[in-house]
């Protein structure tokens, strides 16, 4: 099944506006669960992204534009995530030598007690984990689409998901059976 | 009690939806806004064009700036007039490109060149020339200013000579007649005759030309006619005397030809052929390439069609021949052999 059908996405925009107003929410959204709930790094990922869209919109073939948009605010999530964990390690390591805070104490409060445990399961898992565990556990991608969109091979992905299967059910987690 | 984590994250992911929608997208809206903006970068190109600007400017400030231009003064004959008596008339007319005639008694004129102002009595007529400044005739009063680093003297030319000067006044009279003399009042000058000599002027002192006649080598006597078996005897070895720089061959060759060319023209041919012979006897090197022979031709020229002495003529055509066998009068020279029936 073709990842923009998974992804439910509308009617070919026909200006970068348009495609804005239609998926800036999704975006957003996407960003968001990437990056575990971290809603500083999910907008500089959705602002990057939709940079890129600006650049490449005319020669983008906008009649799939929701699942390049996908792949785009995954890649660009994984990237920021390694960016920022490498400034984050290295200020830490400058200033007290404990590792980089998860979410900050007042966006925590404001979650309820599942969501809050969502988010630390999920900053718990690697990146690449984590998005990939996104993509099977919300949008329900096969382990080749997964593969297709983040450039990966599918016996990685595999990998990846088994991997993070398994950190969440240390923590306690029901995870269910591979896709 | 284990708990779904699918089921948990999709209640999280609505929540982060949810929130999305709300501030979070405002904030998307800003910065995309702000970034999309096309905003004038700085460029390196800038700063040329500031820089540009500003140097065109300050050009321009400058060129408004600047002082009215001097009007030159008149130029007559590469002259300026720098002066005279009476500005409602014309003080000197223009002969040529390089000479003027002074009209006006006391116009003054300046060679910018030389740094030389000659104040000229009515009827002289000036030169300038590349070695110098000719005094042509009439009367003038020179005065050149005195500087240390002039490379050369500026010189006055005279009909009998040169006159070197670093920085002085003297008063210069020349005839139309070739006889002149100058008068120095302040500084020092060296008079050039077209001998060679050099005579040392004092403030004061008067220096008159053509060189006086005792001054000169003694005329040495025309040779007899040989006979026509006995080979003629052979011209005198050239003999090369460095020490005479060109320019006083070239003042010696000018002053010569013309003291011939007045001779000739007064029909004073006894003068004339004594003053060929007492050039000649000069050596080689006295002369500019070309003069002798010129000087040989005019002689033989005069002894032939005007005194009409036929053995010394025969005589000398027969050294000019030996002397100058391709030379540049050898038609002129054929044609008087032949007219004098030498062979005879």
């Amino acid at each position: 099944m073709a990842v923009s059908a998974q992804l439910d996405v509308d009617a070919a925009p026909a200006s970068f506006e348009l495609a804005y107003r239609q998926f800036r929410a999704r975006v957003l959204g996407w960003a968001l669960r990437f990056c575990a709930g971290r809603a500083d790094l999910a907008e500089d990922v959705a602002h990057d992204t939709f940079l890129k869209l600006h650049r490449d919109f005319a020669r983008l073939d906008t009649d799939d534009l929701g699942a390049w948009l996908y792949r785009v605010t995954a890649n660009e999530a994984l990237g920021r995530l390694r960016r920022e964990r490498s400034f984050s390690a290295k200020l830490a390591r400058l200033f007290s030598g404990a590792e980089a805070a998860a979410p900050a104490a007042d966006h925590d409060f404001e979650r309820r007690e599942e969501s809050l445990l969502v988010e630390r399961a999920l900053t718990a898992l690697p990146d690449k984990e984590r998005v990939v565990v996104c993509m099977w556990a919300l949008d329900g991608l096969a382990q080749r689409d997964i593969a297709r969109t983040l450039a990966l091979s599918e016996g990685y992905v595999s990998k990846l998901l088994a991997r993070g299967q398994e950190r969440l059910r240390a923590r306690g987690w029901e995870v269910g059976d591979d896709a | 009690m284990t708990r779904d984590f699918r089921q948990a994250l999709k209640r999280a992911d609505a929540a982060w939806r949810d929130e999305a929608h709300g501030p979070m997208g405002a904030r998307l809206d800003a910065r995309l806004r702000d970034s999309l903006v096309p905003r004038r970068r700085f460029r390196w190109t800038d700063l040329g064009l500031v820089a540009g600007g500003a140097v065109v400017g300050a050009a321009l400030v400058l060129w408004l700036l600047r002082p009215a231009p001097v009007a030159p003064p008149p130029a007559l004959g590469g002259f300026e007039v720098a002066a005279a008596p009476a500005p409602a008339t014309a003080p000197a007319v223009a002969l040529a490109s390089d000479s003027v005639r002074v009209d006006v008694d006391g116009t003054e004129l300046y060679d910018a060149a030389r740094q030389l102002r000659v104040t000229a009595s009515a009827g002289t007529t000036l030169k300038r020339e590349a070695q110098g400044v000719r005094l042509v005739n009439g009367q003038g009063v020179f005065q050149v200013a005195k500087q240390a680093q002039r490379p050369e003297p500026v010189r006055v030319l005279v009909e009998g000579g040169a006159i070197e000067v670093r920085g002085t006044r003297f008063t210069v009279t020349q005839g139309a007649d070739g006889a002149g003399h100058v008068t120095l009042e302040e500084g020092a000058i060296d008079f050039r005759f077209p001998s060679g000599r050099v005579k040392a002027v004092a403030p004061g002192e008067t220096v008159h030309w053509p060189e006086e006649a005792e001054e000169l080598a003694p005329l040495p006597d025309l040779p007899p006619a040989p006979p026509p078996t006995v080979e003629p005897p052979r011209p005198p070895p050239a003999r090369r005397v460095d020490t005479w720089s060109d320019f006083d061959r070239r003042l010696r060759s000018e002053a010569v030809l013309r003291r011939v060319m007045t001779l000739r023209q007064q029909s004073r041919w006894d003068e004339c052929i004594a003053e060929l012979e007492r050039a000649l006897e000069l050596p080689d090197g006295a002369y500019g390439p070309g003069t002798r022979e010129r000087l040989s031709w005019e002689l033989g020229s005069v002894l032939t069609w005007q005194t009409k002495d036929v053995p010394a003529a025969c005589w000398h055509w027969t050294i000019h021949l030996k002397t100058y066998p391709r030379g540049r009068y050898g038609l002129e020279v054929t044609r008087a052999v032949a007219a004098l029936e030498c062979a005879k």
